[in-house]
């Protein structure tokens, strides 16, 4: 038991900041700017415009990747660097933090029940419930994503 | 002792809200399905070297993350009562494993005291 722990804390503070910061070092890319993935994921004749018929991940994510507005997504729309140049006014801006802090309010705190939950490993063979665990040992949970 | 990598919403997806700007940041697409999502964490997973910990997918409607108001990336610990005995500030600022650490730390020293 006490070696497992162990074995996890190496592992946890190995992690000196973000784990998922870590990725940034390591990723193996696949594309050198966002436009490339955009235009080789969805420019289907190649013609170095994506519409929205060739779009086909939803009218709110296109309208935020057509930065200029002129209804089709070009290198253009992603500036001289290839990323894209995002829309965040003031007025986002302000939203964004009031959502942000409405979030924070709804963080579990210490003392509180741990949200239950299920959740399926990346493989989809396993399932695991939180609440299997109780009365038997503590559980860390990590959360992020790749970026 | 328990680990779970909870992979939840991109933080930084080229195609949301906070599209990546910083140098170096991995390009991708905000997952649209659970299947995808499972894929970018395996990916994200084998880059970082972290298959030791078992990674569990959020659904594709965020409810896990939500619940935890994990996103971007957070850190809890739930003790043997079912109870948070952790819970770190909202990342990335508020991300601190030295604080998970302690935590896990003095819960297992409280756990041995017991016994």
């Amino acid at each position: 038991m006490r070696n497992a722990v162990w074995m996890a804390l190496l592992i946890i503070t190995g992690l000196s900041c973000s784990p998922w910061a870590k990725a940034q070092e390591q990723e193996k890319k696949s594309y050198d700017t966002p436009w490339d993935l955009i235009s080789a994921e969805h420019d289907k004749n190649q013609d170095g415009r994506v519409t929205k018929r060739e779009y086909s991940r939803g009218k709110e994510r296109f309208a935020r990747l057509d930065t200029d507005g002129d209804g089709v997504l070009t290198a253009l729309d992603f500036g001289s660097s290839g990323k894209p140049a995002g829309r965040r006014s003031r007025g986002n801006r302000r939203h964004e933090r009031r959502l942000n802090r409405a979030r924070e309010a709804m963080a579990p705190k210490v003392g509180a029940v741990a949200p239950n939950f299920t959740l399926k490993t990346a493989d989809g063979k396993h399932k695991h419930r939180l609440s299997s665990f109780k009365g038997k040992r503590p559980v860390a949970l990590i959360f992020g994503s790749y970026t | 002792m328990q680990f779970f990598l909870i992979y939840i919403k991109e933080a930084h997806a080229i195609d949301s809200q906070r599209p990546s700007t910083a140098r170096g940041q991995p390009i991708v697409q905000e997952p649209v399905t659970w299947k995808e999502r499972a894929e970018l964490a395996q990916t994200c997973t084998e880059a970082l070297d972290l298959k030791e910990i078992p990674t569990l997918i959020d659904g594709i409607k965020d409810g896990v993350g939500e619940a935890y108001a994990a996103w971007p990336d957070r850190l809890y610990l739930v003790g043997r009562n079912g109870r948070i005995v952790y819970g770190g500030g909202r990342g990335p600022r508020g991300f601190k494993p030295e604080e998970l650490d302690a935590a896990i730390r003095a819960e297992t020293q409280k756990q041995e005291k017991r016994r």
